[in-house]
């Protein structure tokens, strides 16, 4: 049972008792009965149940956001960023940056809006994109406007496509970093993770201090995603779903000093400078609530999160 | 920047009234009535308020009609409250209301795959009119009511209202209590 504000999803194992629920709810609120759930806040859900497959995909709501950022005729583009293109903030004064702007901060800040939400809902694969151009919401350029423009048509190319549960019964977290590429030499970590073969929970965010190693780099990322574990394990828990609990616990990472230092505190002279909070991992990893294993790069699923791929 | 004479134009595109004077006057007059009638009517039955004489040196927050008229053609009248008028600490101390994040959602669908689980949805209508409050909260007597607005009187709140800003939070509470009893 899912709550959101007025809206209510329902999942029972079976119809009786989605009946019994909805006769007590009725009862007790005024209540519309909407039958099956075919869309909750613009996902599209569609099933196929002999083969226990369910798909969620964003198309209607794509198809909006191009029509209002008048998108809807664009080029297609099969990737959401141009990897050869590094966007740099702006070093203009105020009155040149309203000459050179091709674009509002509003009409910026709202595509980008629109994309958020996109992104939130079933496309991880434009998560390090979107956060990406958000860097630059404050004092858009032609350049940022031209990377937004891009994510849009890299859309309109892939509407159709969402997130797909049952096609495998891979599960487990996967997480990765990239060290200083961007202008600020700031690293960006981010996350996966899969549940039932399809994609469940996702960040892709700048790091907030700068790092010293792609090691530390990785360790940071790495904490964020051993925080998602931790409530991950809350939610299967309350559900009943404690076979997936182990499953969910299960996190890849590709860097090996990272996951050294998570599972023994050596290389002592050269990791002193990370942070108290960092060992949080270490803590989780011996309380074993959370499991690491050594990934190779080739198979990160969550390198995307983090880059630009060609 | 909020400013009052694009509001109206706005407004006036849109072709919603602005005050309940307006809409009575108005070219569908009639309909925006028979909604604001019913509007009325369906606070009432929900016993929403109760006019009293307002205790000394008690706030009251201020509330306005809104009216909508909905993409399929109807019309729509609802009473809000002006949220901001209310004084922290008296008028309102909690108002967190959790809602299900996307993720929640995402996981309980994988599992409803994998199980071949009925996946079922409900609406519930006016929910935020269901919560109870635990604050007495004073606002004053909504436009149109000319029967009921007497100096020193206003209406106590019993229910929580649109515009409220425990309103969310009230009703989560309730639901939730729903939940915990069944």
């Amino acid at each position: 049972m899912l709550l959101y504000v007025d809206d209510l999803v329902l999942g029972a194992e079976h119809l009786e008792d989605i009946r019994w629920i909805k006769a007590a709810l009725s009862k007790a609120f005024e209540m519309t009965d909407l039958d099956e759930l075919k869309i909750f806040l613009g996902l599209e859900i569609t099933r196929n149940r002999n083969r226990r497959l369910l798909r969620i995909h964003q198309q209607r709501y794509i198809g909006q956001i191009l029509d209002r950022n008048g998108m809807n005729n664009s080029h297609p583009n099969l990737t959401p960023l141009d990897p050869h293109t590094r966007l740099l903030a702006s070093t203009k004064t105020k009155g040149e940056e309203a000459k050179a702007n091709q674009v509002t901060v509003e009409t910026y800040q709202s595509a980008r809006g629109s994309l958020m939400y996109a992104m939130l809902g079933t496309r991880p694969n434009i998560a390090y994109a979107v956060g990406l151009v958000s860097q630059f919401n404050h004092s858009p350029e032609a350049e940022h406007w031209i990377a937004v423009k891009r994510i849009f048509r890299y859309l309109a190319a892939t509407r159709n496509l969402g997130l797909c549960y049952g096609a495998s019964n891979l599960s487990g977290g996967f997480l990765d970093a990239d060290w200083g590429a961007g202008e600020d030499r700031k690293a960006v970590g981010g996350f996966v993770f899969l549940l039932n073969g399809g994609a469940i929970s996702w960040t892709s965010k700048k790091q907030t201090s700068i790092v010293l190693s792609t090691t530390q780099a990785e360790y940071m990322a790495m904490t964020q995603a051993a925080s998602e574990i931790l409530w991950l394990r809350v939610l299967l828990d309350e559900l009943g779903a404690f076979a997936h609990i182990e499953h969910l616990s299960q996190l890849n990472g590709d860097n090996q000093g990272a996951l050294t230092l998570a599972w023994n505190p050596e290389y002592h002279a050269r990791t002193k400078h990370i942070d108290i909070q960092r060992h949080f991992v270490r803590e989780l990893v011996t309380a074993e609530k959370v499991h690491l294993e050594y990934c190779p790069t080739s198979e990160m699923i969550a390198d995307i999160m983090t880059k630009a791929l060609p | 920047m909020f400013c009052p004479a694009a509001w109206q134009a706005l407004m006036a595109v849109a072709e919603e009234p602005i005050t309940l004077a307006d809409a009575l006057v108005c070219e569908d007059a009639a309909s925006w009535r028979t909604a604001w009638k019913g509007e009325l009517e369906s606070l009432k039955k929900n016993g929403t308020w109760v006019v009293e004489q307002v205790p000394e040196n008690r706030n009251i927050v201020g509330c306005r009609w809104l009216f909508k008229r909905k993409e399929d053609g109807r019309f729509k009248v609802r009473l809000v409250v002006k949220g901001y008028s209310q004084e922290p600490g008296i008028d309102f101390r909690e108002t967190f209301g959790p809602v299900a994040k996307f993720t929640t959602l995402r996981l309980l669908l994988a599992l409803v795959a994998e199980n071949d689980w009925e996946l079922h949805t409900m609406n519930v209508k006016t929910a935020f009119l269901n919560g109870e409050l635990q604050e007495e909260i004073f606002m004053e007597i909504p436009e149109g009511l000319p029967e009921e607005t007497k100096p020193g009187y206003a209406c106590r709140l019993v229910k929580a209202i649109y515009g409220l800003r425990q309103s969310p939070r009230a009703w989560y509470q309730k639901i939730h209590t729903f939940f915990v009893d069944h």
